[in-house]
C-alpha cells in the first residue's frame, strides 16, 4: 500500500479531511481471535459437502429437463 | 512465484492449511474494510462470508492483480450485500451517528475516551456516505490503496475512480460540517 493521499487533496478543506481521517487510519481494529478457527471449520465443512451437493444439483436438474421434455412431448400430441 | 500464489496453490490442492495461512495473512485488512463499511459488529460475519466466498472461488484467482487485490474485491462484494440485505438501523443508531452522545463504558482516562468518541462518531459519518462513495473513501483515504488498486477492487475505471473519490470526500466534509463539533476538532 503506498501513502501518497496528501497530495490528491485538491482543497483545504480535503486537506482538513484528511487530518481527520487519519484518525481512523491510525486505529486499526482487529478481528477476534475466533474468526480464523471459524472460517477454517466452514472451510473443511463446505468442501466435504461439496461433492455431494454438487451431484445432487445435477441430479435435480437431471430430473427437472426430463420432466420439461416430457411436458413438452405431451403438449406437441 | 509470490507467497499468497504458492499458498493459493497449496489450497486448490487439497491442502487446507495453506488456506488457513492465507486467512491469517489477510484477516486483519479484510475485517477492517469489512468493520469500516458495515461498521465493527458485523465486520466479523462479513469477513467469514468473504473467506469462505474466496475459498469456493479460489480457482478463479488468476494471479493478474495481488491475492490481496482479488481478496477486497470479494470483500466489498460481501460488505455491499450484507448491507443490502439488512433490514433498516434502528433508530437509536441514527441518532447515535448524527451526533447524540455515546456513553462511556468502564473508566478511562478523559483523552482516550474523548479519542475513541471521536472515531467512533467519524466512523458513523463515514457509513453515511452512499455505499460507492464509502467504499472508494475507506480504500484510499484510510487503507492507503492506490488508485490502481481500487479500480481493481471495485471493478471501475481508474477515471470513475477519481471521480468517485471526489464526490465522496465532498460529501462527508458536508456531512461533518452539519454539525460545528465534527468540522471544529480539536488540534
Amino acid at each position: 500500500m503506498n501513502d501518497d493521499r496528501g497530495r490528491d487533496a485538491a482543497t483545504p478543506a480535503e486537506r482538513r479531511l484528511l487530518g481527520y481521517l487519519d484518525d481512523l487510519r491510525a486505529d486499526r481494529p482487529t478481528p477476534g481471535t475466533g474468526l480464523v478457527p471459524a472460517v477454517v471449520r466452514s472451510a473443511r465443512w463446505q468442501r466435504a459437502v461439496r461433492p455431494y451437493a454438487l451431484s445432487f444439483g445435477r441430479l435435480v436438474g437431471a430430473i427437472g429437463t426430463g420432466i420439461r421434455l416430457l411436458a413438452g412431448r405431451q403438449r406437441s400430441r | 512465484m509470490d507467497a499468497d500464489q504458492k499458498l493459493v496453490d497449496a489450497a486448490l490442492a487439497g491442502d487446507l492449511s495453506a488456506f488457513e495461512r492465507l486467512v491469517e495473512r489477510h484477516r486483519d485488512v479484510v475485517f477492517r474494510v469489512a468493520a469500516r463499511i458495515v461498521g465493527r459488529e458485523e465486520a466479523e460475519d462479513v469477513s467469514q462470508d468473504a473467506f469462505l466466498r474466496a475459498f469456493n472461488r479460489l480457482s478463479a484467482f488468476r494471479g493478474d492483480a495481488p491475492f490481496r487485490v482479488w481478496l477486497l474485491t470479494i470483500t466489498r462484494n460481501a460488505a455491499l450485500n450484507h448491507q443490502a440485505r439488512r433490514r433498516a438501523e434502528p433508530v437509536e443508531s441514527v441518532e447515535r451517528l448524527m451526533g447524540a452522545p455515546v456513553g462511556a463504558e468502564g473508566r478511562m482516562p478523559a483523552d482516550q475516551l474523548e479519542g475513541r468518541e471521536r472515531r467512533e462518531r467519524l466512523e458513523g459519518k463515514v457509513r453515511l456516505l452512499s455505499p460507492s462513495h464509502r467504499v472508494v473513501l475507506v480504500l484510499r483515504d484510510i487503507e492507503g490503496l492506490s488508485y490502481e488498486e481500487i479500480a481493481d477492487v471495485t471493478e471501475a475505471p481508474l477515471g470513475s475512480v477519481k471521480g468517485r473519490l471526489h464526490r465522496a470526500r465532498e460529501e462527508l466534509i458536508e456531512i461533518l460540517r452539519r454539525n460545528t463539533y465534527d468540522w471544529e476538532l480539536p488540534a
